[in-house]
């Protein structure tokens, strides 16, 4: 009885209609374990845990990172929005922090740069408000691992409000206060903490104005 | 089962065709594994930087592991499947050709609608996958035809 189940059992799997249907089925399935990976995969490492893992230990004061007396500062010149520099800080900068930051060989300093479209102020105002409470690394971290395409509109308020919850440790009732102070001229302006971003947030600020004008004309 | 000599000599143009698509993706792959682990840019044929846009996005990888490697493993294995020929090598081309597929369209999607760049490496190796799995196909209905 046992016998004749197997036989039959071990016909229907050498049907070759069963054995396609089987073929296309693991083909589905494992196409969508890796759909499901790569979509993981950039949100995965970008989670708050991971982010605080990094910094962990390290001080960090607005856009520094590091001891204050590391013998050597290295600059950082990027757009939240540029590609390479998304993949610079996704591959390369963690193992900075861990080679040369952690043990205080080196410290950073990130001078936010806004060459590729509105949405780089905007993502850069909203990392510099992070700054303001001293938790400007993780949340640089977040909106490096969920980068989109530049200038596609993905830097949403939403989005952007998203990160900062993803963000350890970071008050986020503050950081909106501090990222509307930044939306405009003022006090909190003047007390970002990058100078060079300063310099950047005034020349915005002067586009702004300028287009205003044209729209009232 | 059929004898794999059999099956080898019955769809000898197929298993050509596979075995020539599979070596030039299995060199496209290797080409953007090394410019990956090198830290280079692909050269875009036709000017333009969606090659360096696609590879340098938050997509190019799967838990570390580059897209571009896993298309040289897959493409080693249409290899090693055209040279097997016999009914588990058919078998074999025919499923990591549909798995290459489907996970090309998933690619090929990002890069149009999400990354909004095109890279023409990713193209070519996604039409070399499509018409892989023709071949396969062709070869594993004949020889479910036989059985």
């Amino acid at each position: 009885m046992r016998e004749a189940r197997d036989v039959e059992k071990n016909s229907t799997l050498r049907s070759p209609r069963t054995l396609l249907a089987l073929l296309v089925a693991v083909a589905i399935v494992v196409a969508a374990v890796l759909v499901v990976l790569s979509q993981l995969g950039g949100a995965g490492g970008g989670s708050g845990e991971d982010g605080g893992k990094l910094y962990s230990g390290i001080p960090q004061d607005g856009t520094t990172l590091g001891e204050t007396d590391a013998p050597v500062t290295v600059y950082l010149y990027e757009d939240f929005q540029c590609p390479f520099c998304g993949q610079f800080s996704r591959e390369m900068f963690p193992r900075l922090v861990d080679d040369y930051v952690r043990d205080g060989k080196a410290r950073l300093v990130s001078e936010t740069m806004v060459f590729l479209g509105p949405d780089s102020v905007t993502a850069a105002r909203a990392a510099l408000a992070a700054g303001e409470q001293n938790h400007y690394w993780p949340y640089y971290s977040l909106l490096y691992a969920n980068q989109e395409a530049e200038n596609s509109g993905y830097v949403t308020d939403d989005f952007l409000r998203g990160l900062a919850e993803k963000t350890p440790g970071l008050e986020v009732g503050k950081w909106e206060d501090q990222r509307g102070q930044l939306l405009y001229e003022g006090a909190g302006r003047r007390s970002v903490k990058s100078r060079s971003f300063r310099r950047k947030l005034d020349a915005d600020f002067d586009l702004q104005r300028t287009r205003r004008a044209d729209e009232d004309r | 089962m059929a004898p794999s000599a059999q099956a080898k000599g019955r769809h000898a143009p197929a298993r050509t065709v596979l075995f020539v698509l599979a070596t030039i993706g299995f060199l496209i792959s290797a080409y953007l594994t090394w410019t990956h682990f090198a830290g280079l840019s692909p050269i875009c044929t036709g000017g333009g930087e969606g090659c360096e846009t696609v590879q340098s996005s938050r997509y190019a990888t799967i838990l570390g592991i580059p897209v571009a490697l896993l298309g040289l493993i897959s493409y080693g294995g249409l290899i090693i499947s055209a040279a097997l020929w016999g009914e588990v090598g058919i078998y074999l081309g025919f499923l990591t050709s549909l798995v290459g597929t489907l996970f090309s369209a998933y690619l090929t999607y990002l890069e149009v609608f999400v990354i909004g760049a095109l890279c023409q490496w990713c193209l070519a190796s996604a039409a070399i996958t499509v018409a892989a799995l023709i071949c396969t196909a062709i070869a594993a209905r004949h020889l479910m035809q036989e059985q």
